[in-house]
């Protein structure tokens, strides 16, 4: 399907995931058939329902069996598959360029893209990326091609931190931006403010949109597993910190469990599926989880 | 003002080393790892409080570091801090003189300190409670009465406490507005004080007895000096009156004998029917109490042949002897054996012991006498009785010799009188053997625990040798106590107290038909120590060739220079220039201490020895009635056993001698707290 080699498309684990369908609760109108509903009812061979028969209508869906027992017209209708348009938010502020263990949040994130990518595309879907930091830095609206897989990919493969976070300023622009019924899949580590996130994620839900967020985060991000004293810097802001991990450390873990909670808790309220992506994990078995999970 | 002293100048060594967790705390916060963080936004919500913390908890660790270092240096150094006092003293300044009596005697060891050491400490300790504005002299107890300087030690020197109060005294004078104080430290040898003492009342006096239990012979025992014979050369006029009753002269040999070796001996003459004196100056070669023995070959006198001296000075006193039956052509034995004893280790004046008769007492002014010994009254005279019993009344002491032969009645008539006896007894009779019969009374019982007899219990028990084969009967007076008993529970030695005085009764006589008195070596240093303990006046030392006395060389000076050689006890050599010096004496601080020097003329070389003040080596102690009546009415005295001092320098400083072991224990208790503290700031997060 693809010409040459992707840093973030790894072979093994599309051949894990190629058994998933990456399946959008959202009713789409799409006109493309796909693995998603429709609005439109279509010549699907899932049986929808009966409805009576007024002029005008297509003659061939007319059910003759019944007319033979009811003596009444009753056109049968079927629950059309259409494709679904997904759009891939990479937040690539530098607070994702962190990283405890061999993958930096972003590295982690782009692997995810890559791989909803492929399956999206894969089952006929059209697939975009957004790639924001404090603003929109690259959209590449969706299609369904290989070649539009392609486009990303590559992008992905060059893709580095920069700048601060703010996530809700982007959303808030795809809200403004994408008029139909669309599914965002936004991969950030949320360090924005939690407020103005969740206020742009239930615009994004207003507008008829799903949305599925991967809260990518480090492993010491939430342990704090520091030892001796230490000069902290903030990747994004530059500020410096002095002071002892030790002493830290409960209060920390207690902050972020709160951040954590927040979102799980505000998210699940307003349906938007919360996955918590540790770097520590293989991101195969976390987008494995989800999908199998999700279907 | 903390009013701290700072003893131990280790302290500010060990003091600095407070610095180190200073050091390491400071050094904590300056050094840290720069790590980039993804957020910093939920560390910055604890962190003011998490800083608040980590500082207090720092803090409260380096204070706990550092209390820990400041106690363990307290715990060694051990500085004195008034600040912990529990009451605070007034704010009047105080102005203290210490006297430190640094005679030889309080070089004597009661366990391992020396008397002087323990004084040092305690003047260490008044010392130590000193603050800036008090002002504090330490002044020597010994002849001379030097302000002492750091380091000093105790020196051959003769006790002066006397001396000593009155420099203190004349420091003091000059201050007002200050509170005075005196402390004495001392062995409270009698020797040491004299009369008029000066003790103005707003002086605080406080003498503090330095010596333990043991009052024994201070100076010899400690054997510290070099050498050890101190005593040898000392020149001892050894008297003696030979009575010989024959009707021959007689060719006699004086032997004189000092433990058992011949040390000097002399021919004499002595004529028939006549008491004739001779001496032989010698030499004791032997500290502590020596015997002599004139040995006489017994066929040619009647007379008893043996005399005992000792070959210590009991100072310059003046004895008086009563005894109505001597006559200076016929001495009474007892008169004989008196003036042998006596006279020869009393004074080296010819007339320390006078012998009168009782209607001489009229003439005689006896308070000029240090000690009174009545040997036979045999006529009734009131009136020299009630001079005698005035003098006794007054201080002055007494002793009785009853023999056998005493008029009881006229004795118990005379002696008894409104106001108390004189007599510590009742005489009843006389018993004692027939001369052909060998019997005698030996000795029952001694009373070691008196301050005459307490000296004599390591003398081998001397005194238990003492026979007596003839003697009055007597019955003991209330209040009276018998020293010495013999068998039977017959009284040989009675005390009682008359007045201000003591009265001896020795109950028999010292010729040898009634007991072997006189050649008891015991005996006459028992007498002396009634002497010494008992006189009315203090008997000052003949001057000698004594550690810090000049010595006149006139004699000596060669005729061509008038430079004169001298060689040290330790061999070392040194010449002295008497060109300027008028007096042709070698100055006493140039004889340190005792032992044999040699001066060299140039023509010949005088070996001579120079000794311990032999003062130092009497045993008597003063009481404290006795420095009480040598101090003026009024004044402020108080009289204090070492530890009292100590416990009230310490009530001052609430400091008690445990509390640096105390502190040292709760460093300890600290340090593990504090590791067990660090420990769990680092691991509980």
């Amino acid at each position: 399907m693809l010409e040459r080699r992707h840093k973030y498309l790894d072979p093994e684990m599309i051949s894990k995931l190629k058994s998933l369908d990456f399946v959008s609760r959202l009713v789409t109108t799409g006109t493309v058939s796909g693995v998603h509903k429709s609005l439109r009812k279509g010549y699907n061979i899932e049986f929808s329902e009966y409805k009576s028969y007024v002029p005008g209508m297509d003659i061939r869906h007319i059910d003759w069996k019944v007319y033979g027992k009811r003596d009444r017209f009753y056109i049968k209708q079927f629950d059309e598959d259409t494709s679904v348009k997904a759009y891939l938010v990479l937040d690539k502020s530098n607070s994702m360029g962190y990283k405890s263990g061999s993958l930096t949040k972003l590295e982690y994130a782009a692997y995810l893209a890559t791989s909803i990518a492929y399956l999206l595309i894969a089952q006929q879907d059209a697939v975009g990326l957004v790639a924001c930091d404090d603003k929109i830095l690259k959209h590449i609206p969706p299609r369904s091609s290989p070649a539009h897989l392609e486009e990303i990919l590559t992008y992905l493969d060059g893709v580095v931190p920069s700048s601060t976070t703010d996530l809700s300023k982007t959303l808030n622009d795809l809200a403004m931006a994408v008029k139909s019924r669309s599914l965002f899949i936004i991969m950030s580590d949320l360090f924005d403010n939690q407020e103005n996130v969740i206020k742009a994620l239930k615009r994004l839900l207003c507008r008829k949109h799903e949305v599925i967020i991967f809260h990518v985060i480090d492993r010491n991000e939430i342990d704090f597993n520091f030892k001796d004293a230490l000069l902290f810097e903030d990747m994004e802001t530059r500020e410096k910190m002095q002071t002892h991990p030790a002493l830290l450390r409960r209060s920390y873990r207690k902050a972020i469990d709160q951040f954590i909670g927040f979102y799980r808790n505000k998210l699940y309220e307003t349906n938007i599926d919360y996955i918590l992506s540790v770097t520590s994990d293989p991101y195969e078995v976390t987008l494995g989880n989800y999908l199998e999970k999700r279907l | 003002m903390l009013g701290v002293n700072f003893i131990n100048p280790l302290f500010w060594l060990a003091a600095v080393s407070i610095l180190i967790p200073v050091f390491f705390h400071f050094t904590f916060f300056q050094k840290a790892k720069n790590v980039k963080f993804s957020t910093l936004k939920f560390l910055r919500q604890n962190l003011e409080k998490a800083e608040r913390k980590i500082r207090l908890e720092q803090l409260l660790l380096l204070l706990l570091r550092m209390l820990i270092i400041i106690l363990i240096v307290l715990a060694i150094t051990k500085p004195v801090a008034k600040f912990l006092t529990a009451q605070p003293r007034d704010s009047v300044s105080r102005k203290v003189v210490v006297i430190l009596d640094d005679s030889y005697s309080m070089s004597y060891k009661e366990g391992p300190a020396a008397y002087f050491e323990k004084a040092e400490k305690l003047a260490q300790k008044i010392m130590a409670t000193m603050t800036k504005k008090d002002s504090l002299v330490v002044i020597s107890g010994s002849r001379g009465n030097d302000i002492l300087a750091q380091g000093s030690h105790w020196r051959c020197l003769k006790t002066d406490i006397t001396g000593g109060v009155r420099k203190a005294v004349s420091l003091l004078d000059e201050s007002s507005g200050v509170r005075k104080e005196i402390y004495i430290l001392t062995d409270m040898q009698a020797i040491g004080w004299h009369k008029d003492t000066p003790a103005p009342g707003d002086i605080a006096i406080n003498i503090v007895d330095i010596s333990g239990r043991n009052k024994e012979n201070r100076a010899i025992l400690t054997g510290a000096c070099n050498p050890p014979a101190f005593f040898k050369n000392f020149q001892v006029n050894l008297e003696s009156v030979l009575y010989s009753s024959g009707n021959d002269n007689a060719q006699v040999l004086l032997k004189v004998f000092n433990d058992e070796v011949q040390i000097a001996d002399k021919d004499v003459n002595v004529k028939a029917n006549e008491a004739s004196e001779y001496s032989i100056g010698t030499h004791i070669s032997k500290d502590g109490i020596s015997r002599c023995t004139f040995e006489i070959p017994e066929d040619n006198l009647k007379a008893d042949n043996r005399y005992y001296v000792i070959g210590k000075n009991i100072g310059d006193v003046k004895l008086l002897c009563i005894d109505d039956l001597n006559r200076a052509d016929m001495p009474t034995q007892n008169s004989i054996f008196l003036k042998c004893m006596l006279e020869s280790a009393a004074s080296s004046k010819n007339e320390a012991l006078s012998t009168v008769r009782t209607e001489d007492l009229s003439n005689l002014n006896l308070n000029d006498f240090a000690f009174i010994v009545v040997n036979n009254v045999n006529s009734r005279n009131d009136a020299a009785m009630e001079k005698l019993k005035h003098y006794v009344r007054q201080g002055g002491s007494v002793l009785f010799f009853i023999s056998s032969n005493t008029d009881t009645k006229l004795y118990n008539e005379m002696l008894v009188t409104p106001d108390g006896e004189l007599l510590g007894c009742y005489l009843e009779g006389a018993e004692g053997q027939e001369a052909s019969k060998l019997i005698y009374y030996g000795i029952a019982k001694i009373d070691y625990a008196d301050r005459v007899l307490r000296n004599f219990k390591r003398d081998g028990g001397a005194l238990n040798q003492i026979r007596v084969y003839r003697l009055s009967t007597a019955k003991i007076r209330k209040g009276a106590k018998a020293l010495i008993e013999l068998e039977g529970e017959r009284p040989l030695l009675i005390e009682n107290r008359y007045g201000l005085g003591n009265v001896f009764t020795v109950t028999t006589s010292l010729d040898r038909n009634s007991s072997n008195l006189a050649i008891n070596p015991a005996f006459i240093p028992l007498v002396y120590q009634m002497i010494a303990s008992s006189s009315k006046i203090r008997p000052e030392l003949a001057q000698g060739y004594i550690v810090g006395n000049n010595i006149s060389v006139s004699d000596c000076i060669p005729a061509t220079s008038r430079k004169i050689g001298i060689t040290f006890p330790g061999g070392k050599a040194a010449e002295i220039d008497l060109s300027q010096n008028a007096e042709n004496v070698i100055p006493g601080n140039l004889l340190p201490e005792p032992g044999f020097y040699v001066l060299d003329t140039g023509d010949k070389k005088i070996d001579f020895a120079v000794n311990l003040d032999t003062s130092e080596s009497i045993l008597t102690e003063i009481s404290q009635d006795d420095i009480k009546a040598l101090m003026p009415q009024g004044s402020n005295v108080k009289f204090l056993k070492t530890e009292e001092l100590e416990a009230r320098l310490q009530t001052e400083l609430s400091i008690n001698s445990g509390i640096w072991s105390k502190i040292l224990l709760i460093a300890l208790i600290l340090l593990l707290l504090e590791g067990y503290y660090a420990n769990r700031i680092n691991t509980r997060h």
